[in-house]
């Protein structure tokens, strides 16, 4: 056992993964001053390791932490039985609420359309509550009921094994198109090759060229009040909340980039501006919702562009056997795959 | 006789004076509901059209309004920028509580303004402009009773200050 972890933490050092660390403050700061000074003794392990604190009225305080949910005591210890620990109640959902949104909902009109939140860290924070319906789509939430503080965690340095079978010069990069199931960590994926893109990589010889990306989601750069907390690289512009379609045609104008990187692609508008994008010589990264090529092609508008050979690199990603695996690694317009083993990305390791 | 007569003058001047201090408070009341109005306009705006944040809204406003009840806005301010988990309520009734007794503004006005705070920067646009619209109503309610109760004690502090003045100099004399 004890070998196994040395082992973990050379390969670490090694492929210069880090996560970096959060700033857990950050996250206090949005909770009721109840709620925070009972965390504040939760031990630092355990914090270390939130990836979600959940906030339901007149439920139970949960935190989700190695994949598991944690209460907590009234004397602020972390424990799994529920017995004498803290409820939440609907004073403290609605302070958290004005407290994220720093008092002005108003602000945020689109993002609580979204039923979700960015703030500062780059952490999310979703909403639940009562809707309200006008003309057929959310207008907005009311009442809010649950908040759902989804901590944010940046793998730097996982795209770093994938990079080299992108870069087409040392100043260009191929077309790539990203396939991934749900919950493959896609986006952790694409964020880092922007960043590598936009910085450069000097063992490849690739100088660093313009990046800009449209962040529909707010999921790639995270922005908090337009400027990225995660890292996204030194030449990147960043269009948050903007339409894929819209964003895409506006940042070509504007911002003269050498490569668009958007997530999750697939309505017809969005193939419209990658055509666009391709025209102008642009080139584009993106991702795709899907478990392998031939399923993706059965989408019409994607299966042009494929047949196309538009994309001149596909990354196939897959939760197995770990979150974060590269499956495969195609160069399209040759028709071979590139990568002959199993890349991991969010884990550290090549798997044999 | 000379003396007399200065003494009686003086004595005159400062119940007049006296008179008069008390129905400025009137007055000033008047004045002030005014200027909250008019903050509370720019108040409006902030957050309507420029969508600035709630705390960034409350300096601005207090910048820009009246030095009398600049107070209360800059109190906000300093509470919800601390950080410190106040909700918006908190932080403007403590405000209000706190300033309150800095202005002429009666116990009346407060509960207003403080109630005013329940609903600041909950929901969207829409609801923000009706909750303005709604304290803009309450206010020039409450202005309208000022000036009637200036026009009426007011008026009557200032002659019940003269005619006090005149009665002790009559009395003396």
């Amino acid at each position: 056992m004890e070998k196994l972890k040395d082992e973990k933490i050379t390969f670490k050092k090694n492929n210069r993964i880090n996560l970096r660390e959060v700033n857990f403050n950050e996250i206090l700061e949005i909770l009721p001053i109840k709620l925070r000074n009972l965390l504040k003794n939760i031990s630092p392990d355990l914090i270390n390791e939130i990836e979600e604190i959940r906030l339901r009225v007149d439920k139970p305080l949960i935190i989700n932490a190695r994949g598991q949910d944690y209460f907590v005591t009234n004397d602020g210890k972390a424990t799994r039985i529920q017995h004498k620990i803290i409820m939440v109640n609907k004073f403290d959902v609605d302070t958290s609420f004005q407290l994220v949104t720093n008092y002005s909902a108003y602000a945020l009109e689109e993002e609580i359309k979204n039923g979700f939140i960015t703030i500062k860290g780059g952490h999310r924070i979703g909403i639940s509550g009562k809707t309200i319906i006008e003309k057929g789509s959310v207008k907005t939430i009311k009442d809010v009921s649950g908040l759902n503080v989804r901590i944010s965690r940046e793998k730097i340095g996982c795209g770093e094994k994938i990079i080299k079978y992108l870069i087409e010069s040392s100043d260009s990069i191929y077309n790539t198109l990203i396939i991934s199931p749900p919950q493959c960590g896609k986006t952790t994926i694409l964020r880092d090759i922007i960043r590598l893109i936009s910085n450069g990589v000097p063992q490849y010889n690739f100088k660093g060229i313009n990046v800009a990306v449209v962040d529909e989601r707010s999921e790639i750069g995270g922005c908090y009040n337009g400027v990225p907390q995660k890292d996204i690289g030194i030449r990147t512009d960043i269009l948050d909340g903007c339409p894929k379609a819209q964003g895409m045609i506006m940042l070509i104008r504007s911002m003269s980039p050498r490569v668009i990187a958007t997530d999750e692609i697939g309505r017809d508008e969005d193939i419209y501006a990658l055509k666009e994008a391709i025209n102008a010589g642009v080139k584009f990264i993106t991702t795709i919702h899907g478990d392998s090529i031939e399923e993706v092609c059965r989408r019409n508008n994607i299966s042009e562009l494929i047949e196309n050979k538009a994309f001149e690199r596909i990354i196939v990603l897959s939760n197995r056997p770990k979150v974060g695996t590269v499956r495969k690694i195609i160069d399209y317009k040759r028709n071979r795959v590139l990568n002959d083993m199993l890349l991991f990305d969010r884990g550290d390791f090549f798997a044999t | 006789m000379q003396l007399k007569i200065v003494i009686c003058g003086i004595l005159l001047f400062s119940s007049s004076v006296v008179g008069y201090l008390f129905s400025l408070r009137y007055s000033l009341r008047v004045k002030q509901i005014s200027y909250l109005q008019n903050s509370l306009k720019g108040l409006e705006t902030e957050i309507l059209y420029y969508s600035t944040p709630l705390p960034m809204a409350m300096q601005k406003t207090a910048c820009r309004c009246n030095k009398s009840i600049s107070g209360i806005f800059d109190e906000t301010f300093r509470l919800l920028n601390s950080r410190n988990g106040y909700s918006i309520e908190e932080a403007w009734k403590s405000a209000v509580l706190k300033q309150i007794n800095n202005t002429s503004l009666t116990k009346e006005d407060a509960e207003i303004i403080i109630g005013f705070g329940k609903d600041l920067g909950v929901g969207d646009k829409e609801v923000q402009k009706s909750h303005f619209r709604f304290i803009n109503i309450l206010l020039d309610e409450q202005k309208n009773k000022a000036v009637y109760e200036q026009n009426k004690n007011g008026k009557m502090c200032n002659r019940l200050g003269i005619l006090l003045g005149l009665a002790i100099v009559i009395i003396l004399i």
